[in-house]
């Protein structure tokens, strides 16, 4: 019989790299909280017939986050056969509090208890057998990141799912939470069996005053009477509040347990280090000028130092493949229209997306290193601040943190922010992050017009798209997003040495996803611009592009660019099949102006851009609506056609005003 | 039209067949998405996106 295990624990706590090493796949693994916000299911390596769900991480069993929506659905609705409850050793007294939710359950469950290996390096010691005995569940030590106890953690996984015997502990309180939760589930034991709920869990969920449970249930309202009253006479009993009450309890049992099981006289190595470098990285003052410092070196080295030559190669290497494809063409007799389909169309096209690939593989290990290394999280903290100003909390950060690679999964990121009115200021506003898709632009302008102040230029493009989604915050805030936003709790983890697989699995997913758009969607849209700029309406090829069908349309637009300082048809339609993907701005330029190599096309580009209008096209691009794939998502999100429409329209107007004030002013200037 | 025409005009239809598929796949099992840096669903498919 095939069984299902479920593996919870805190946020941060090493579930998917636990996950990765007793199921064998490569799920993505951050030193960030909040990695996981959906289950991912995969098999236990050598045991085909158990299953293991990696669900969200959480710190309670309350309904009040999608991660934890995510997590109580699954356990209590899918009835898994068993629960991998992972512990952060290294944080045990916090972690140990999802363990006594969980335990209440009823559901067979063993502990593993992670990071052990920290907590030998800084002396301190935890009894393994002591803790086993007081939580009444099997707790083995491990340390998923090195591989250490694996596969006794999987002896007892097995036994587990054998025997199926259940926590021998669920009852942690005394005293009048004890009453309480006794009465109250004497009261509702029967609601609980029909519904197929634990009848422990219920009880103490109720005293806690959770809404779905009271729902799910189906008490009748005499009932809910006597349960307020019996919550009631505990809280004034203990003069504290229902769930200060419980948690109180909970970190009671929890104290007493670690005073006998866990001897500690010292933080951890990591904990002391970390400490340390966040006096630094995250002071009040220096925080964010130093986040802007290390992103600027980062371009630096992305753009200038290491990524220009490996793209020259590259570059050159597409050149010489292109040149000898169309001698090869030529050799076998392919007519000219054809031979300019393949050539000035899908190879110019595909080819000049596809030199950036060194570009965008190096921006993302250089960010890898940042997340998995724990500075991410630091970042998160440290925009609070300037993220409360303007009307968001500092979670609002992890969305935006993800546009900067993808508007697309970004925008999905909002999920996990609790407030409605949060959560779609931040989608208006996340598009504004500049995504991956647009470096190929911006490596095109920057090689033609501002060859070494690349590094100065990207920074400025960067900041350039938050500061207009600060000023958008502010004005969002005091108009249509009126409230202030929910408080921002999030823990912050050690600093720890990227781990060379993860960061090369980052690498490698980007390059393999831009591959994939590169022969896929910008295949299909270099065939189609070039079909419209070589035929005429009346369908005969036409001698010159400006007399073609792509030609008359982007005349009609390009007037509309004139006060942006490019009036060209080229840029305007380049502009446009933007919409189906940001790369295609550059695969569509490279068409219409006919480049054979990369010094042609920044030589073209001079004629139709002054440097002054080079930049106010730029500010456009980062700036106006985004492609295809978000808009979709955006009214996914949002829940209405209406809302994507207008929040594409909020984004060019904005696009549109920055990119004229820039041309404008700078013509005063200059 | 020559000979050389025919075959390269077949093999572009049959690659440009094959991108369309393979499009209309991933929209129908909803998508799977890349390896952007730091985003939660990485390597996650999105079933509740499917047609």
């Amino acid at each position: 019989m095939k069984s299902t295990l479920a593996l919870a624990g805190n946020q941060n706590c090493g579930k998917t790299t636990l996950f990765n090493a007793l199921t064998g796949s490569n799920q993505h693994v951050g030193n960030f909280p909040g990695v996981t916000v959906e289950k991912k299911e995969g098999q236990i390596l050598h045991h085909k017939d158990i299953s293991l769900v990696d669900l969200p991480g959480i710190y309670s069993l309350s309904p009040y986050t999608s991660e934890e929506i995510v997590t109580r659905d699954f356990v209590l609705k899918e009835h898994p056969q068993g629960i991998i409850n992972i512990v952060d050793a290294t944080n045990i007294e916090r972690n140990l509090y999802l363990s006594l939710q969980l335990m209440e359950l009823g559901i067979p469950m063993v502990i593993a208890l992670n990071m052990m290996d920290e907590v030998r390096a800084s002396g301190n010691h935890i009894d393994v057998k002591c803790l086993s005995q007081h939580l009444g569940v099997p707790v083995v030590p491990i340390s998923a990141s090195k591989g250490e106890g694996i596969s006794e953690l999987l002896k007892q996984v097995v036994e587990m799912v054998e025997k199926q015997e259940k926590p021998q502990k669920l009852d942690f309180c005394t005293g009048p939470v004890h009453r309480a939760i006794h009465s109250i589930a004497h009261i509702v034991e029967d609601h609980a069996e029909r519904a197929g709920y634990p009848v422990r869990f219920a009880a103490t969920k109720l005293v806690e005053g959770d809404q779905p449970m009271i729902d799910a249930l189906q008490i009748s309202e005499n009932e809910v009477h006597i349960i307020d009253h019996i919550v009631q006479e505990m809280e004034s009993e203990l003069e504290t509040d229902r769930e200060a009450a419980l948690a109180d309890m909970r970190y009671t049992y929890i104290e007493g347990v670690c005073a006998e099981c866990v001897f500690k006289h010292q933080e951890t190595l990591e904990q002391v280090r970390s400490e340390k470098i966040d006096r630094i990285l995250t002071h009040k003052y220096f925080g964010i000028p130093i986040f802007l410092g290390i992103m600027l070196v980062v371009f630096y080295l992305t753009f200038s130092v290491l990524g220009a030559p490996m793209q020259d190669f590259l570059g050159t290497a597409i050149d010489s493949g292109v040149a000898a494809f169309s001698s090869f063409l030529t050799d076998v007799g392919v007519s000219p229209w054809l031979h300019s389909l393949l050539i000035d169309g899908v190879c110019a096209g595909v080819g000049s997306v596809l030199s950036f690939l060194p570009i965008i593989v190096l921006l993302f290990f250089f960010l890898s290193l940042l997340e998995d290394s724990g500075y991410m999280a630091r970042v998160a903290f440290v925009m609070d601040k300037l993220l409360r100003k303007i009307g968001l909390s500092g979670r609002s950060f992890v969305p935006m943190l993800i546009g900067f690679g993808c508007s697309v999964p970004a925008i999905m990121a909002t999920r996990t922010l609790s407030s409605d009115r949060d959560r779609k200021m931040t989608i208006v506003l996340t598009p504004f992050m500049s995504c991956s898709a647009k470096l190929p632009i911006y490596g095109m302008i920057t090689a033609a017009f501002f060859p070494h102040h690349a590094a100065l230029v990207m920074i400025s493009l960067y900041v350039t798209g938050i500061v207009v989604a600060i000023l958008s915050g502010l004005l969002l805030k005091n108009t249509i997003f009126q409230g202030d936003p929910v408080p921002f709790v999030m823990e912050l983890p050690a600093y720890r040495m990227p781990s060379a697989q993860s960061v090369f699995l980052h690498m490698w997913e980007k390059a393999k996803d831009f591959l994939r758009k590169a022969f896929t969607i910008i295949f299909m849209a270099s065939l189609a611009i070039w079909f419209l700029q070589s035929f005429d309406w009346s369908f005969n090829m036409v001698a010159d592009s400006a007399d073609s069908i792509l030609a008359s349309i982007g005349s009609l637009i390009a007037p509309l660019f004139a006060p942006l300082g490019f009036n060209d048809w080229r840029a305007s339609t380049a502009l446009i099949t933007g919409f189906t993907a940001k790369e295609s701005v550059v695969s569509t330029l490279t068409i219409l102006t006919g480049a054979a190599n990369d010094a042609q096309l920044s030589a073209i580009l001079q004629t139709i851009f002054t440097p002054l209008s080079a930049i106010s096209f730029l500010a456009f691009t980062i700036l106006y609506m985004p492609c295809v794939a978000a808009f979709a998502a955006t009214r996914r999100e949002i829940g209405s056609m209406k809302g994507a429409v207008l929040t594409a329209a909020y984004q060019t107007g904005a696009a549109y005003l920055v990119a004229m004030a820039i041309y404008q002013i700078g013509r005063l200037i200059v | 039209m020559t000979q050389a025409d025919l075959i390269t005009l077949v093999v572009l239809a049959l690659v440009v067949a094959g991108i369309l598929l393979y499009l209309r796949k991933q929209k129908k099992n909803g998508g799977c998405c890349g390896g952007c840096s730091g985003c939660p669903h990485a390597g996650a498919c999105h079933p509740e996106n499917k047609e």
